[in-house]
């Protein structure tokens, strides 16, 4: 036998498969690689989701930041009360006198 | 019987069962092939479902310019030169030896001690005589086809065949 035909002969008995078979593991393996290829789409997505809100959410904070102002409000509250007492007094003062310029000269 | 062609034209219709039938028309060929490449049966189920992938992928875009046939061995041999590509990185970062002489096992007691030899006799050949060889006799595909398929003109498949098989008959006169 010359060598073309034994190399032929080797290569016609090589085991054969079950095309059915085959053809159903194929189509199991691509729903699978399908499933897990949309689970991946979707995890991107939902990365890329929570990457712009939070991107988003930092620049909305960083451009208006609210001061914090401390104030020493016994001494605006002291303040005040002493303008209305003042003032009270002044009245009184103003409708109590008989002289207006006496009074006037008593604030200076 | 249908033809490849409205095989084809159906499955870009829709119809995954056209499908079915144009691979199994094929799955034999594809699978004997791969498994006179790798000699090795695991191997070449899973190089048939790769290429049972990429052509699940690809006809939806096959355009009719080429044979069907051709345009399948296209992605075979694509599909077995990343497969040894990946194979011999494989080994080096193993520090095993690239395993060239894996023999298949035979149910043919009475050929064993010649095909053993023959088949290390074929995987000594450079990588484009060997496609050849095996695509000319497991195939029987023509010598104008299997150029086309390995990019390579007729004349330059129809050489590498000659060497190839001349090739083989000198290391099997020697073991004699």
């Amino acid at each position: 036998m010359n060598i073309e035909k034994h190399l032929e002969s080797i290569f016609d008995s090589n085991n054969e498969i079950n095309p059915d078979e085959l053809m159903g593991r194929f189509h199991r393996q691509r729903i699978k690689r399908n499933r897990h290829k949309h689970q991946l789409m979707n995890g991107m997505a939902a990365t890329v989701i929570i990457l712009f809100v939070g991107v988003f959410s930092v620049n909305l904070f960083n451009g208006h930041n609210t001061p914090i102002v401390i104030e020493n409000y016994s001494e605006t509250m002291d303040d005040a009360y002493t303008d209305e007492m003042v003032e009270e007094f002044a009245l009184y003062l103003v409708d109590e006198s008989e002289d207006i310029w006496e009074t006037l000269e008593f604030f200076k | 019987m249908r033809t490849d062609a409205e095989l084809i034209q159906q499955y870009q219709e829709g119809q995954n069962a056209a499908f079915d039938e144009l691979a199994k028309r094929y799955l034999q060929d594809i699978f004997r092939f791969f498994n006179a490449m790798v000699q090795n049966e695991e191997d070449a189920e899973d190089l048939t479902q790769t290429t049972l992938f990429k052509l699940y992928k690809g006809l939806h875009q096959f355009r009719f310019q080429a044979e069907f046939k051709t345009y399948l061995y296209k992605i075979n041999t694509n599909v077995v030169r990343n497969y040894l590509r990946k194979k011999k990185i494989r080994s080096i970062f193993s520090f095993e030896e690239p395993n060239e002489n894996l023999v298949l096992e035979s149910n043919d007691k009475e050929h064993e001690f010649d095909k053993d030899d023959l088949w290390r006799n074929i995987n000594s050949l450079p990588h484009k005589q060997k496609m050849v060889v095996i695509m000319r006799l497991s195939q029987q595909l023509p010598f104008k086809d299997i150029g086309e398929i390995l990019g390579i003109n007729t004349g330059t498949a129809k050489v590498n065949y000659h060497y190839g098989i001349k090739s083989l008959q000198g290391s099997m006169k020697e073991l004699v």
